[in-house]
């Protein structure tokens, strides 16, 4: 039996264990905010935190999830914003928005180990999240905004 | 300036509120009758309810130009509400809403501003003149002292004000006023000011819907098995391992190959690739990008039709100080939005729904019309979110619709197909490959003299070279 707790509620999964979260998410849960862009691990859309680190849903399938708390972008804020998405926000990052969620998923498990980040920490951090649009100057100064007002709240 | 029938109004009871449409053509002459004498007026571009709720019906898809925050922008500027109370919604596919210089529904061209600035501005201004109207004769005072500023109307001499929203169910009694007034450029206090994007925090917090993400009882997911050679057909199908995949429906042919339909994108996903299929490459099996570019460029040496001929070039060629000759070639691109394609189809036997995030609505009804036999206007699109289009979602076969209508076709619950990242790099239609030649004589100071210029490619109206 699969136990994965997923935005703070407990799901027992009987799912085939081969399904990739993303699926699962979406497809089971009916999470749609967490996107399918390539569906091998290498744009970004589908990120989530797996015990607060950012992870590839698409490419890590629940079978190996037992035990594993997984946030989503629906589970990220509460009744207000998390900074990261308010600092989305203020810097109007989104066109399209499709990567987005992933890419706030991205940033808010940066901040959260990386309080102080680098131009080049952020560049690495985010690399994997590919924007079609290409925000990526909006996407950089709505990290170093979003890493000032979680600052200010420790 | 539009008439009298130019504007139609709502004031029905059930809905306490004001509808203000304006004709997108200026001229109203080909106005459907049975229209003008709708209570509910399909074609109205502004709603106004009783909460102060302002809705800008917006007849162009949000793929991330803001498109969405512009036109409603265009209405806020006239109508002087609270931009705070605008709210977006998508037009249905009626003729009403056609483009007024393509006479067609579609986001293209960079067209949506050009074609929008008067109509939605013209909409604006009427609602705010009815408003005028009933806040007149409610305070039984002359229009001209009247006032309005951020969704409320103003009586200064009394000290009175009152809301659009209070207003709305008498305003759309009032009679419809001809030749309103749009405001002087000089006076804008909302065009040309920055403005967040509306569906914004829709698309931080992963509640924005785009096609891929509608959800509908029962519905099944489809993932099709094409033709890996553009133009190619099934030879022959064996099915049964893909119909014994957990999770699989339905396995069925759609023209474009052979759908698998599921109760999720996984199970669909799995149930394809245990098909087994044998291909008829088809007339293109030997075409390749090698042989079409040498085969444009000895065609860049042949004389094409000609879409320009001013003076003499071959002298002005022969007299330049200096000339210079260059090919350029452009090659096949795929468009690869964010969001892989996919479309969400419900076929009834007289009613034919579409979910889909599209930039073409008015080719998809005419393909979803032909498919099922209905006519296009029993073909009801929704229009979602655009996770990116750059044109591959406006194609002159409609094919990812198209597809989706054929999987649902025939079926009892509706069905939403998914291309995978694969597909949607393999399946073209791409950007099309060109090929330019361009020979150009300049003077002594570096200005051209003669221009000589031929390009070879497909067109991307008609489609890609191979496209079935």
């Amino acid at each position: 039996m699969i136990i994965i707790r997923i935005n703070g509620l407990t799901h027992v999964v009987t799912a085939d264990p081969t399904m990739p979260l993303l699926w699962f998410l979406r497809d089971t849960l009916g999470l749609t905010g967490t996107k399918y862009g390539c569906g091998i691990g290498v744009c970004g859309a589908c990120t989530v935190h797996v015990d607060g680190v950012a992870a590839r849903s698409c490419a890590t399938a629940v079978g190996g999830l037992h035990g594993a708390s997984v946030t989503t972008i629906e589970g990220l804020s509460g009744a207000l914003l998390h900074p990261v998405q308010q600092a989305w926000l203020e810097e109007d990052v989104v066109q399209c928005g499709y990567c987005q969620p992933g890419q706030v998923m991205a940033a808010a498990a940066l901040l959260a180990r990386t309080p102080h980040p680098t131009d080049a920490e952020i560049d690495r951090a985010l690399s994997g999240n590919i924007c079609r649009c290409g925000t990526y100057t909006r996407i950089r100064a709505a990290v170093k905004r979003g890493a000032q007002v979680l600052r200010a709240q420790d | 300036m539009p008439d009298r029938r130019d504007f139609l109004k709502h004031g029905s009871a059930g809905a306490a509120g004001l509808i203000v449409g304006v004709w997108l053509r200026d001229c109203s002459a080909t106005r459907p009758a049975e229209a003008a004498q709708s209570a509910f007026a399909p074609n109205a571009f502004v709603r106004i309810s009783s909460d102060d709720a302002v809705t800008v019906v917006v007849n162009r898809s949000e793929m991330g130009q803001g498109v969405h925050t512009a036109l409603a922008m265009l209405v806020a500027e006239e109508l002087d509400c609270d931009w705070g109370a605008i709210r977006v919604e998508a037009a249905p596919v009626t003729p009403d809403y056609n483009d007024p210089i393509t006479g067609e529904y579609l986001t293209a061209g960079s067209t949506s501003i050009v074609s929008s600035w008067t109509p939605f501005r013209k909409a604006g201004a009427t609602a705010r003149l009815m408003l005028l109207q009933a806040a007149a004769k409610r305070w039984h005072v002359e229009l001209r002292a009247l006032r309005t500023e951020r969704g409320r109307v103003y009586h200064d001499a009394s000290g009175q004000s009152v809301s659009f929203g209070a207003l709305a169910p008498a305003a759309a009694r009032e009679p419809i006023p001809v030749d309103v007034p749009l405001k002087d450029p000089g006076d804008f206090t909302m065009i040309g000011t920055d403005r967040s994007r509306l569906e914004g925090r829709d698309k931080v917090t992963g509640a924005a819907r785009f096609s891929i993400d509608v959800v509908l009882p029962g519905m099944l997911t489809a993932v099709v098995a094409r033709p890996p050679v553009a133009g190619g057909t099934v030879k022959s199908a064996d099915l049964q391992r893909a119909l014994a995949t957990p999770g699989v429906v339905r396995v069925k042919r759609v023209s474009s190959g052979v759908a698998v339909l599921a109760r999720d994108f996984w199970s669909a996903r799995r149930g394809r690739d245990a098909l087994d299929i044998r291909w008829d490459h088809g007339p293109n099996e030997t075409l390749s990008t090698r042989a079409l570019r040498a085969t444009y460029r000895k065609l860049a040496d042949t004389a094409g039709l000609i879409a320009e001929d001013v003076g003499d070039v071959d002298r002005s060629l022969s007299t330049g100080s200096r000339t210079l000759e260059a090919v350029y070639e452009v090659p096949f691109l795929a468009h690869a939005p964010m969001e892989p394609l996919n479309a969400v189809a419900r076929v009834k036997e007289d009613e034919c729904e579409i979910w889909a995030g599209t930039e073409y609505q008015t080719m998809d009804q005419r393909v979803a019309a032909k498919l099922t036999g209905l006519r296009p206007d029993q073909v009801r699109i929704h229009t979602t979110m655009l996770g990116g289009a750059f044109g591959r979602r406006r194609t002159a076969n409609s094919d990812f619709v198209a597809e989706a209508v054929e999987a649902a076709m025939g079926e009892r619950v509706p069905v939403k197909t998914i291309w995978t990242r694969e597909d949607d790099i393999q399946g073209g239609h791409y950007r099309p490959m060109f090929v330019h030649k361009v020979r150009a004589a300049i003077d002594e100071t570096g200005l051209p003299t003669a221009w000589h210029q031929r390009l070879v490619g497909e067109s991307v109206g008609e489609g890609r070279c191979s496209s079935r």
